[in-house]
């Protein structure tokens, strides 16, 4: 087994990776037994597989993913659900099951159930929740690990510095729900920060401070 | 009758410009470069200069063209009516048309359409000074905005056109070569591959003329690719992504 590249290196599409086609990860594809890039972006080794950080990549849906969409239609059985992007998800109306009432306009936050040639069917049983006030904020999907952090670090801080609950959804909708607007707007402008100095090292740090200097108005955590 | 002709090709091998036969003119190319759109290049080689932008994917109109099981590209590439001598009229015509279909159809070949099913992906190729190897250099661009949008494809396809002048064959034919000499050949190719996905002859050559001239398109593109990557590369060089949660 040849592997052909190292933890890091910056490759582009078209590059070969590796001999071995069971080490193809995400934004990889296997031709003639071999692996090779598919797009631009980072290597990272892991689980003896080989995955590309990209800079930049339309959201691609898996089962289990939690997304925030808009419901933006409603048919006889079910909610069509804009989950940004390029993508609408179905949710199998949820009425007859629970107290939750829907429209056209509401934000949920739910799981993806199938995703496949079929389409996005989204769960609507138990871990549905209607989101009825807040703010909906949209950034690139691929940066949402970061705005999770290390077993979920960066979410615990921005939660914990602000008071606010976040919906964070795999599809790059943010639902951040505060009790007051100056709140929610500098958890807002934190996400944003997170998302352009991804790279810069002690984010976690310059995103506490940002948080308590934003937050005039609010009550201020600690001695800032 | 030659006497009165201007030369194209010098005794000692030199063109027009300077070049010698196996030169391509100064290259520059950019990703990256439009901030509204998904992903963007831009490419000068010369006097042309294009810019390439990708919008999506995204949902496919008229809604029954999607397909299920793969996304549907779209490619439109224009000339601004300032990019040429005199002036040429703003709408669609039948050469851009046909140019639209071509460049569709060979990036059609890379990019991996498969990954978002019933989605479109709009390509825009505006051509902003045209100076000979349009498609190309606009082919060149697109496969690199499309790297930059991180829409998966197989290869970038940088390409470039080839030759005859005066018997002899060029590499990258300048407008006036491209008008005066004998046959034009653009090639583009996705050089992992090594396949072509581009590749049209206006005017006649030998069969070993051709093997030739795609030789020295070979040569050229590898150049390009090159290019190409490191124009993507360079947006990495302070991207150290963090572990994931």
């Amino acid at each position: 087994m040849t592997i052909h590249i190292r933890e890091r290196d910056i490759v582009t599409p078209g590059q070969i990776l590796s001999d071995e086609p069971r080490t193809a990860g995400a934004y990889t594809y296997v031709l003639n037994g071999k692996v090779y890039a598919a797009l631009a972006g980072v290597v990272q080794l892991k689980d003896s597989k080989i995955n590309i950080l990209p800079g930049k990549a339309p959201y691609k849906p898996s089962e289990g993913d939690s997304v925030v969409g808009i419901i933006i239609d409603s048919k006889p059985s079910n909610f069509e659900v804009d989950l940004g992007w390029h993508l609408v998800g179905f949710l199998h109306n949820p009425r007859q099951r629970s107290r939750l009432r829907l429209q056209i306009g509401d934000v949920v936050y739910t799981e993806v159930r199938y995703s496949g040639i079929r389409g996005v069917f989204l769960e609507g049983g138990q871990r549905l929740i209607k989101i009825d006030r807040g703010l909906l904020i949209r950034i690139s999907p691929v940066k949402i690990p970061r705005i999770i952090g290390k077993r979920g670090s960066m979410l615990n801080t921005l939660t914990s510095e602000s008071g606010c609950k976040l919906y964070v959804g795999r599809n790059g909708l943010i639902a951040i729900i505060g009790d007051s607007p100056e709140k929610e707007l500098a958890v807002a402008s934190a996400i944003r920060m997170i998302e352009e100095e991804t790279h810069i090292p002690g984010l976690t740090e310059r995103v506490t401070s940002h948080l308590r200097k934003k937050m005039i108005g609010g009550e201020i955590v600690g001695e800032g | 009758m030659e006497k009165a002709e201007q030369r194209l090709i010098t005794e000692d091998g030199r063109r027009v410009d300077g070049r010698g036969l196996d030169e391509m003119r100064p290259v520059k190319i950019e990703a990256g470069v439009l901030d509204r759109s998904d992903g963007s290049a831009y490419i000068e080689m010369g006097k042309t200069k294009i810019y390439a932008a990708v919008y999506g994917p995204k949902e496919a109109h008229p809604r029954h063209l999607a397909q299920p099981h793969k996304a549907i590209l779209n490619c439109r590439y224009h000339m601004a009516s300032f990019s040429v001598e005199g002036r040429k009229a703003p709408g669609m015509t039948r050469r851009e048309i046909e140019l639209s279909k071509v460049i569709r159809q060979a990036l059609e070949s890379v990019v991996i359409l498969e990954e978002f099913p019933r989605s479109a992906i709009d390509i825009f190729i505006e051509v902003i000074q045209a100076d000979a190897g349009t498609r190309t250099a606009g082919v060149t661009a697109a496969s690199l905005a499309l790297a930059d949008a991180g829409i998966p494809i197989l290869d970038l396809c940088p390409g470039i056109a080839v030759g005859k002048v005066e018997g002899r064959i060029v590499l990258d034919p300048s407008e006036e070569e491209d008008k005066k000499g004998e046959a034009d050949m653009p090639v583009a190719m996705a050089p992992r591959l090594d396949s072509i996905v581009l590749l049209q002859l206006n005017g006649r050559l030998r069969s070993e003329e051709f093997r030739e001239a795609l030789l020295l398109a070979k040569k050229g593109i590898n150049v390009l690719y090159e290019l190409q990557r490191k124009a993507l590369s360079k947006k990495f060089a302070s991207f150290s992504p963090m572990d994931e949660e």
